[in-house]
């Protein structure tokens, strides 16, 4: 597919992604297939500042030790993605868009201090069981080397029959052995700590009111901020030079709230874990995390 | 040319003259209005009232707290100012959770052994009741950040931050682990599952360490090793009385569906305090002091429970073998076994991990299982959980009544093996 590389300077500002997000709460019905919007959103120059990721490690629980956290670049990208969902070449609108999964490929080293070049763009259409899926990728290159790449399956719900292969990308997880080995305990401003931190106000993270207005009963913690809380559990200290990580989201995590860090006893830099209800009967999240071996 | 030479230190036999301790009270109990200090004071005054070492300046005193407040950062030293020990006696902290007792007197014992000193006490105190609550941080922060600010003006903007919500949301202490989030017992319970350890396997080493316990009441053992406080003469987490029937009808405490651990079968929060006097042989004979034991060594290690690869209280179970091995020693070479009961199961578990071919041969890296424990032998005397566990008083506690033990028998060797916060474990061989 031909793009049409767009540069984002300077990024929007809060207040503007607030206005596109209200303007996109409601698109015309859609006949046909959906198209896939063309635009490639790069910033050029975006920093991997010492105090974004300090503020980033804090509220999800990373150490200084650990280095660059493996999803902060997303955090970076998360204007871009707004913007390309709330365009109007858009077909769907943006707050009905659930977040289902998400890859994350780190090549290299990150530093702070480092300029990444962050392209971000539709990939592609994907069939989902419950509706119509896509796939948004981001790209975070230094010079003219790929160093961290990332995929979020984004999904429409109740799309009848849905466009693009079909989803069959789902993490296997082996139930025997899996141990429970953290709690968290989380307060009511888990998301709204986030939102300072990602730039994602959405309401169903931040506020009560907002949630019920979207309709959920609470709440809900951002799926990035799930994963980067497990990641931040799961990190080794020293940093990352080569590692990926894959999400499943499941059930929403409700805030104020309780969950565990389940995990299955692997020896290696290798992590398969779920992120579940204290009792461990409701899955959250599932997660891979493989750090410092050669990527395939 | 270079004329520096070294000659290695000769060590000597460290003898322990004796110890002395508080009676145990639970948490918010008789010891609720006493400081780590208060209780400190009164374990180390009692042991210098009866070995009578007024104005005497000694080695070093060597104490731990592990719930400590900042203002308590020279414990050890305020403590033994406000005792009748010459104030010329040096003094420090130490902190390694529950294994801060044991800690103390390994130090203090390494430094008579190397002709540092010739005497010395050890000890630790725990206080739950006056537990630290801290600011809440956001409002620390806040007065933090006034503090910096150089001009009048930026430290009444940074004030302006302070918000009234974070005067009723103070930083309470916390009693589970930093890095998991999971209290001890949760941890346990998690150890009690996977060794397969038996609800009633655990009452019974619970009943049987309050009846020990208050066997060596009755029989005085415990006469010239506590000093009474506060009107308190015995412990007061001692249930003679209990029984299995009474512990099978707690419920469990840390998982209400499926757990085996109650408030039976594990230690309560305790305040309390304890010290143990050690010396070499030659000042014993001076002052005339007969020895209970000697401190003859320790070993100290630690499990990485973070990943889930091991229990949090494991470690021990990795400490002895590598102790008996460097020392030559073998289960059957031990009279007596004093192992700290933070929870009946975790006791029961490395019991279990000993026996375990399996976990001996891929875990310690044993040729055969390290071997069964007599429970003749095992906490004659009563355990932690009869008598409570304030958590750095524990060892002191421990290698005071092993060391009498020891010498009522007219010699043997015990061991003493504790587990602790972090994943940790410290050990010790007494013999005489």
């Amino acid at each position: 597919m031909d793009y049409v590389t767009q540069i984002i300077d300077p990024p929007p500002s809060q207040p503007q992604l607030l206005l596109d997000g209200l303007r996109a709460l409601r698109k015309p019905k859609l006949d046909g297939a959906p198209e896939l919007p063309k635009a490639r959103l790069v910033r050029s120059a975006v920093e991997l500042s010492a105090t974004g990721i300090a503020a980033y490690g804090r509220a999800c629980g990373f150490r200084h030790e650990q280095g660059v956290p493996l999803a902060y670049p997303q955090v970076l990208a998360f204007p871009s993605h707004l913007m390309l969902l709330t365009r109007p070449s858009f077909p769907y609108p943006a707050s009905g868009m659930v977040h289902l999964a998400n890859r994350i490929r780190q090549h290299q080293r990150l530093h702070a201090g480092q300029a990444l070049r962050l392209e971000v763009y539709c990939e592609r259409w994907v069939a989902h069981p419950k509706g119509q899926a896509l796939s948004i990728a981001t790209r975070a290159y230094g010079a003219d080397t790929l160093l961290w790449e990332s995929d979020s399956l984004y999904l429409r719900r109740d799309v009848k029959n849905p466009v693009g292969e079909p989803w069959a990308d789902v993490l296997p997880l082996q139930e025997e052995g899996l141990l429970r080995t953290q709690r968290w305990v989380l307060p009511a401003d888990v998301g709204r700590r986030f939102a300072k931190v990602s730039g994602d106000f959405n309401p169903i993270h931040t506020s009560l009111i907002g949630a019920k207005l979207f309709g959920f009963r609470r709440a809900i913690a951002h799926g990035m901020w799930t994963l980067g809380r497990a990641l931040a559990a799961e990190q080794p200290p020293g940093g990352l030079d080569q590692a990926q990580a894959h999400c499943d989201f499941k059930l929403p995590i409700f805030l104020p709230g309780q969950v565990a860090l389940w995990r299955r006893p692997v020896s290696g830099p290798r992590r398969e874990f779920e992120v579940r209800n204290f009792a461990g009967d409701k899955p959250h999240m599932r997660g891979l995390f493989i750090w410092n071996e050669r990527l395939k | 040319m270079n004329d520096y030479s070294f000659n290695p230190a000769p060590t000597r036999r460290v003898a322990i003259i004796g110890g002395n301790r508080i009676p145990f009270a639970r948490s918010n109990t008789v010891y609720a209005h006493d400081s780590n200090q208060d209780l400190l004071v009164a374990a180390l005054q009692g042991l210098v009232d009866r070995y009578n070492l007024h104005g005497q300046r000694l080695g070093e005193f060597a104490a731990g707290a592990v719930i400590k407040h900042s203002r308590d950062f020279n414990l050890a030293r305020e403590s033994l100012l406000s005792t009748t020990l010459s104030a010329q006696t040096p003094a420090y902290d130490l902190q390694q959770a529950c294994g801060t007792g044991l800690e103390a007197a390994l130090l203090v014992a390494n430094k008579i052994a190397l002709g540092q000193i010739d005497v010395g006490i050890a000890g630790g105190a725990d206080t739950t009741s006056d537990a630290p609550i801290g600011l809440n941080e956001a409002l620390r922060h806040t007065l933090l950040a006034a503090n910096r600010a150089k001009a009048m003006g930026d430290k009444v903007k940074a004030l302006l931050k302070v918000r009234p919500s974070m005067f009723f949301k103070p930083l309470l202490p916390r009693n589970g682990e930093p890095r998991t989030g999971l209290s001890m017992g949760e941890h346990c319970e998690e150890m009690a599952k996977r060794w397969q350890i038996k609800r009633l396997a655990q009452d019974e080493l619970t009943l049987s360490s309050h009846q020990r316990l208050d066997a060596a009441y009755q029989r005085g053992f415990f006469d010239d090793l506590i000093s009474p406080y506060r009107g308190l003469a015995r412990d007061n987490n001692l249930r003679a009385d209990t029984s299995l029937e009474k512990l099978a009808s707690l419920s469990p405490a840390y998982d209400r569906q499926n757990g085996t651990l109650t408030a039976g079968n594990s230690t309560p929060l305790t305040d309390g305090a304890s010290v143990v006097l050690l010396a070499s042989e030659a000042w014993a004979a001076e002052h005339g002091w007969p020895v209970l034991a000697y401190l003859r060594t320790g070993e100290t290690a630690a499990v990485n429970f973070v990943d889930g690869s091991e229990g949090l209280l494991m470690a021990p179970a990795y400490a002895v073998p590598r102790m008996l091995k460097r020392e030559g020693l073998g289960f059957a070479d031990f009279d007596f076994f004093e192992i700290h009961e933070a929870f009946a199961a975790q006791v029961l578990c490395t019991l279990k991990a000993w026996e375990d071919a399996d976990y001996c041969r891929e875990r310690l890296g044993l040729d055969a299982p390290l071997g069964t424990i007599d429970r003749a032998k095992m906490n004659v005397n009563g355990g932690s959980l009869g008598c409570g566990h304030p958590f750095a008083a524990t060892g002191g506690r421990q290698l005071a009544a092993l060391a009498k033990a020891i010498h009522e028998r007219g010699g043997g060797r015990g061991l003493i093996s504790i587990c602790a916060a972090g994943g940790l474990g410290i050990t010790a061989i007494v013999e005489k």
